[in-house]
């Protein structure tokens, strides 16, 4: 991890409620799917602190690396980086956190899930299992998508998995599935059966909650990517704190989201704690 | 012609007066990736208690405009673990390494201070006294002149070690209890802790800490510490150490002129890891070009007019 001076390419609203900043590092880094940044813009004063950003797509090449991010105008640090032109440069510390794990079980089906600006958090992923000859399905869900808007972070994932992999779920039915994400994975279970499953998931903390709740009932393994407000990123603050329980733990412990995160198994998170 | 960064605090030489302050600069070994500790002047480390803490529930920090408030909760892996896991690799780091202490009563804190004699590699102590005393109805022992003074007392009566107080900007008054505990044997004082502050979700009318309140730090509080570190300067003889919102050189330099002998950063820490270098090579930058051959004299050089101060 460094403090990378990074340029930026492009920095542009995407349908349906995003933006999609394309930045070019020096050089080529090592990274693994759900790893994050920390952003600030040059000589940032306000806000204080730096945005966690995982890192949505990586493109090495023979001036260094391309990084691409999906991003959600939140707030002051948001709103901040969207003002950011091509040519102006950022500062990012990275990359950070422990990334998704390498599943060995290459038999089971890998379901992605998502929710709203969750989704960048797999493209990573999507992209590994993908290129592992693994069956791959990805289910996403929005508030709302207007009927004939393009999505181009979907086309992203059916160039990787296939068109046919991808289910788009709204909760008003304006798209896709009509009901939450959580609902189209429980459908597909129903439908398909697939004989084994691991959910990966990224998303707002009732969704993951639901999907660990699903992973219990169906004895299948998930691997959930958690959010927390960060001061650092690199673990001294502790702010990021989450109750966990760990295999080797007689009792639950707080485990940083930035270091030992933010990727954790659904079991180990004591949900009713966050 | 290079300018000479060292200072002396309580019989100890620092190659330069930037420290990095306890509580955001984990237990020093977490910045080793991201340059050499054998840096700095001295590494505060993170409070330790005799027993691990967990800290509180979240969440425990939030932004607010120019800094952040945190309730931590001491989180800490306790005082024996960190003798035997961080303390012997962060004793290879050519700096001073300075325990940060504290306890819920008298006692702890010289268990604390008693387990670290036995170890090598430590420089002095730094007592955290915004602690709550539980056997005096959770009473901050620094907000109170006597009770600093007889934990400060106590401590030195069983430390080689020099003792370095940090005090409350929440005591009514923090130049009686600078006085207090200077009087009570302190080596030196460092200034200021993070003053207690709160934040407000209009929408659940709840605070945005679990905790309800927490100590706010950042370039937010840098004119407040300020103010104080130059009031305890000129009240005592012991060295002070500033401490609040110190983000640039120009920072760093206010407080030595104000009276610090040298600082510590805090927070700047967190969305800059590699700041208190750059603070570094700034201050040796700034002395070259305005001609400083040693930067101890630079402390206390503020021209406050008599009839202000």
């Amino acid at each position: 991890m460094r403090d990378h001076r990074v340029r930026i390419l492009s920095n542009a609203p995407e349908p349906p409620a995003y933006w999609r900043l394309r930045v070019r590092l020096q050089e080529a880094i090592a990274i693994r799917p759900g790893q994050f940044v920390m952003v600030r813009t040059r000589e940032q004063w306000e806000p204080l602190w730096r945005r966690a950003l995982v890192i949505y797509r990586a493109e090495e090449h023979a001036e260094g690396m391309d990084l691409e991010f999906l991003y959600k105008v939140l707030g002051r640090g948001t709103m901040l980086l969207s003002r950011q032109r091509p040519g102006d440069e950022l500062e990012m510390l990275g990359p950070l956190g422990n990334g998704f794990p390498h599943e060995a079980d290459s038999e089971a089906e890998a379901l992605l899930i998502s929710g709203g600006i969750g989704l960048p958090a797999l493209y990573l992923l999507a992209e590994a299992l993908a290129r592992d000859g693994r069956a791959v399905r990805l289910f996403h869900g929005e508030p709302t998508v207007e009927p004939n808007a393009p999505l181009p972070f979907l086309d992203d994932f059916a160039r990787v998995l296939g068109p046919e992999t991808i289910t788009l779920a709204t909760e008003d039915g304006s798209r896709g599935f009509q009901g939450l994400v959580t609902e189209a994975v429980q459908a597909y279970l129903e439908r398909a059966r697939p004989r084994r499953a691991i959910f990966y998931a990224c998303g707002p903390m009732p969704m993951l909650r639901r999907v660990a709740e699903i992973a219990v009932q169906r004895a299948l393994p998930a691997y959930v990517s958690l959010e927390a407000r960060m001061a650092c990123g690199f673990g001294v603050c502790l702010g990021c704190a989450v109750k966990t329980r760990f295999a080797s733990d007689r009792t639950p412990h707080y485990r940083r989201v930035c270091v030992e995160g933010p990727i954790f198994r659904a079991e180990e998170v004591v949900w009713d704690e966050l | 012609m290079s300018c000479d960064l060292s200072v002396e605090i309580a019989g100890l030489h620092f190659k330069n007066p930037i420290l990095a302050a306890s509580g955001t600069f984990g237990y020093g070994l977490e910045f080793a990736p991201w340059f050499d500790l054998g840096r700095l002047g001295g590494i505060c480390t993170k409070g330790l208690s005799l027993e691990p803490l967990e800290g509180n529930p979240p969440p425990r920090i939030v932004e607010t405009h120019g800094g952040m408030l945190n309730a931590i909760g001491l989180q800490n892996i306790g005082v024996r673990a960190f003798v035997t896991e961080k303390l012997p690799l962060l004793r290879q780091f050519q700096t001073h390494i300075i325990a940060n202490v504290f306890g819920s009563c008298f006692e702890e804190y010289l268990d604390v201070i008693r387990i670290l004699e036995d170890a090598e590699g430590i420089a002095a102590y730094e007592l955290n006294v915004s602690c709550p005393n539980v056997k005096a109805g959770g009473m901050e022992f620094g907000n109170d002149p006597d009770e600093a003074a007889r934990l400060t007392e106590a401590c030195k009566r069983i430390a080689r070690r020099p003792i370095i107080v940090k005090l409350s900007p929440n005591a009514g008054d923090i130049v009686r209890v600078a006085r207090a505990v200077e009087k009570a044997g302190a080596d030196a004082l460092s200034a200021i802790n993070t003053i207690l502050g709160l934040s407000v979700d209009v929408y659940t009318r709840r605070p945005r800490l679990a905790t309800g309140m927490g100590g706010l730090s950042g370039p937010a509080i840098k004119p407040i510490a300020l103010r104080m570190v130059y009031q305890i300067a000129s009240a005592v003889r012991i060295p002070v150490i500033g401490i609040g919102g110190i983000a640039t050189v120009e920072d760093a330099l206010e407080f030595l002129i104000a009276g610090a002998t040298a600082v510590q950063i805090g927070t700047a820490n967190y969305y800059d890891p590699l700041v208190s270098i750059k603070i570094i090579e700034g201050l040796q930058q700034f002395c070259q070009q305005q001609g400083i051959p040693a930067i101890r004299s630079l402390i206390g050089s503020l021209q406050m007019d008599e009839r202000l101060a």
